[in-house]
């Protein structure tokens, strides 16, 4: 199929009706509004689900409940909505329910502002709900990029039976790119004999649970979770290096904000400037551990700098991933600024000429 | 054609209205003392204080939903606007929110807009999802008038892809919004904008303009 010019809150709806979304439950929140306009024209074309919840607490119960009859089903939200729907999506955690949540973050905390921000990186990564539980938590960089990482992120939910986020920012949500769609090629449909989708004759009991009053079954159940996560942090790592070999210092950044850093790098190589290599992680959960740590272990490099548009979240990870081998610093904006190419030229060029912490 | 003191930019988001409204504004400024008008009560999100900057230096008075450059996100109009549409010694270029949602905000002065006169444009870049084709564009038209109560004059082509748009891509959305334009009974061949320093030769009316927004990516 050729190209089209889409919104990225567009380019998710229809990257999702193309993965064979069955069924979207929202609510309306700057700046990701389209995607529910969206699904609200497409879907009853093709006689799908579409349904404006009354909360963002509704939507993601609606989503168990699609989830649990084993319907493909999303919602999506911004990052205050995406607080009020932890609770359900701990319990779709440990239900073991596959679904697809997109976040585009803008700025906090409470109500904040309706600009883009990364500040959810915590909330996303660590679990904002209760318990022992991941998410696979994809964070595309262009609007292509979002599209085919959500048309996976179907297939993904469904091969490990877990709920899988899509972390955009308002700037992703809000762009537009030329996209190219119809290219799905889904894996291999997974097993879904466990959704409850009736009796049929003698089909056995389908339990969607996740209320475990014995102690000991509820820890079998979170060390059975658990190794699916061992499962996925060895298959579905993705992470893209850029200038990396031989560079003077590291960038992380995810994202919006690896864009701007991309274009800064470019333009130093341009200007005969210092060698500046970028550790883009596609995936924030599982986190590429070993691309930082292996990037920064090279003799070249000096310092690792991670740029976000928060006061610091995912600089942790880093910084855990590079164990105290080299000086990991920051720098971020935040409640809805992003950090301009400037600004992050002058934070590289301070640390490659200082080699400051 | 003679010139209506009111000229109207209506589309579906995407189109590429909001840049051409700020262009026509800069060059009916040249003329005679000009207004932007800005009903996007759809989208508040990429409009930003640089835009006003740009305007005013180029002697454009814009009128903008209160809080929209403070990016609160709520859509009040303002009594100034009020104001604007009952003055007669100005021209006014109005950049209406988009696709018919946004043309609603254009209801509540419409007895002013018909009273002074104006020429209702409507923006179409074939590439975007639910104008895809002449038929589309006729429906989406249709419902920009009826929630508008006003009647479009003059369909123009800005069909893109940005950095990868094409001769050919221009000159098949020209082809389709003729084709809208004839079904619409309205003036045909249409214009054919550009954000961009080229055009295809064989562009009747063409319309080049130098794009002024950017991604953060792209400003240094």
């Amino acid at each position: 199929m050729a190209k089209i010019l889409m919104k990225g809150a567009e380019a998710i709806a229809e990257a999702a009706i193309e993965a064979g979304c069955q069924a979207y439950f929202g609510y309306p929140i700057t700046p990701q509004n389209e995607v529910p306009e969206y699904f609200a024209k497409r879907m009853p074309k093709l006689g799908r689900t579409f349904l404006q919840a009354e909360s963002e607490l509704a939507s993601i119960n609606m989503v168990y409940g699609a989830a649990s009859a084993g319907v493909r089903v999303m919602t999506s939200s911004s990052s205050p909505g995406i607080a009020l729907m932890q609770e359900g999506i701990s319990y779709l955690a440990a239900s073991r329910l596959p679904c697809v949540i997109a976040n585009f973050m803008r700025g906090g905390p409470g109500l904040g502002g309706i600009q883009p921000s990364q500040a959810d990186y915590f909330q996303a990564t660590r679990g904002g709900g209760n318990g022992d539980y991941y998410l696979v938590v994809y964070a595309p960089a262009t609007l292509q990029e979002m599209c085919d990482l959500t048309k996976e992120a179907f297939d993904v939910a469904e091969q490990y039976r877990l709920p899988v986020m899509i972390l955009a920012d308002g700037t992703l949500g809000q762009m537009m790119e030329p996209v190219e769609l119809g290219n799905y090629v889904p894996r291999t449909k997974a097993d879904m004999t466990w959704a409850a989708t009736g009796f049929q004759g003698g089909k056995p009991r389908s339990i969607i649970n996740s209320l475990y009053i014995q102690p000991e079954e509820l820890e079998e159940r979170c060390l059975a979770m658990f190794d699916t996560y061992r499962e996925i942090q060895a298959h579905e790592i993705r992470v893209e290096e850029f200038h990396v070999e031989g560079a003077q210092l590291i960038v992380g950044a995810y994202g919006t904000m690896a864009r701007i850093v991309k274009s800064v790098i470019m333009q130093l190589d341009q200007a005969g400037g210092p060698k500046v290599g970028l550790v883009r992680p596609i995936t924030l959960w599982p986190f590429p551990q070993e691309a930082f740590a292996k990037a920064a272990a090279q003799e070249s490099v000096q310092a690792v700098l991670s740029v976000e548009m928060s006061m610091g979240q995912m600089v942790e990870d880093i910084r855990l991933a590079v164990n105290g081998r080299k000086p990991v610093s920051f720098f971020g904006r935040t409640g809805g600024m992003i950090p301009t190419a400037k600004e992050v030229r002058e934070q590289i060029l301070a640390l490659c000429n200082g080699g400051k912490e | 054609m003679k010139q209506s003191p009111i000229s109207i930019y209506t589309g579906h988001f995407g189109s590429g209205k909001t840049e051409l409204s700020i262009r026509e504004a800069v060059n009916w400024a040249k003329k005679q003392k000009t207004i932007l008008v800005d009903l996007d009560i759809i989208n508040t999100y990429f409009r930003s204080e640089d835009e006003r900057r740009y305007l005013e230096s180029h002697g454009v008075q814009v009128l903008a939903p209160r809080f929209a450059s403070s990016q609160v996100d709520i859509p009040a109009l303002t009594p100034e606007i009020d104001g604007a549409f009952a003055r007669s010694d100005v021209h006014l270029v109005v950049d209406v929110g988009g696709d018919p949602e946004g043309a609603r905000a254009l209801r509540r002065y419409r007895n002013q807009i018909i009273g002074a006169g104006y020429t209702l444009y409507v923006v179409v870049n074939l590439m975007r999802p639910f104008t895809r084709s002449a038929g589309e564009i006729v429906d989406m038209t249709r419902q920009i008038e009826e929630t508008s109560q006003l009647e479009a004059a003059v369909l123009i082509n800005n069909t893109h892809l940005k950095e990868e748009t094409t001769r050919q891509l221009i000159m098949q959305g020209q082809a389709e919004t003729e084709k809208a334009a004839q079904m619409l009974g309205l003036r045909h061949p249409v214009p054919t904008c550009a954000l961009r320093q080229w055009m295809p030769e064989e562009a009747k009316q063409p319309i080049i303009l130098e794009p002024i927004l950017k991604s953060p990516w792209e400003v240094e």
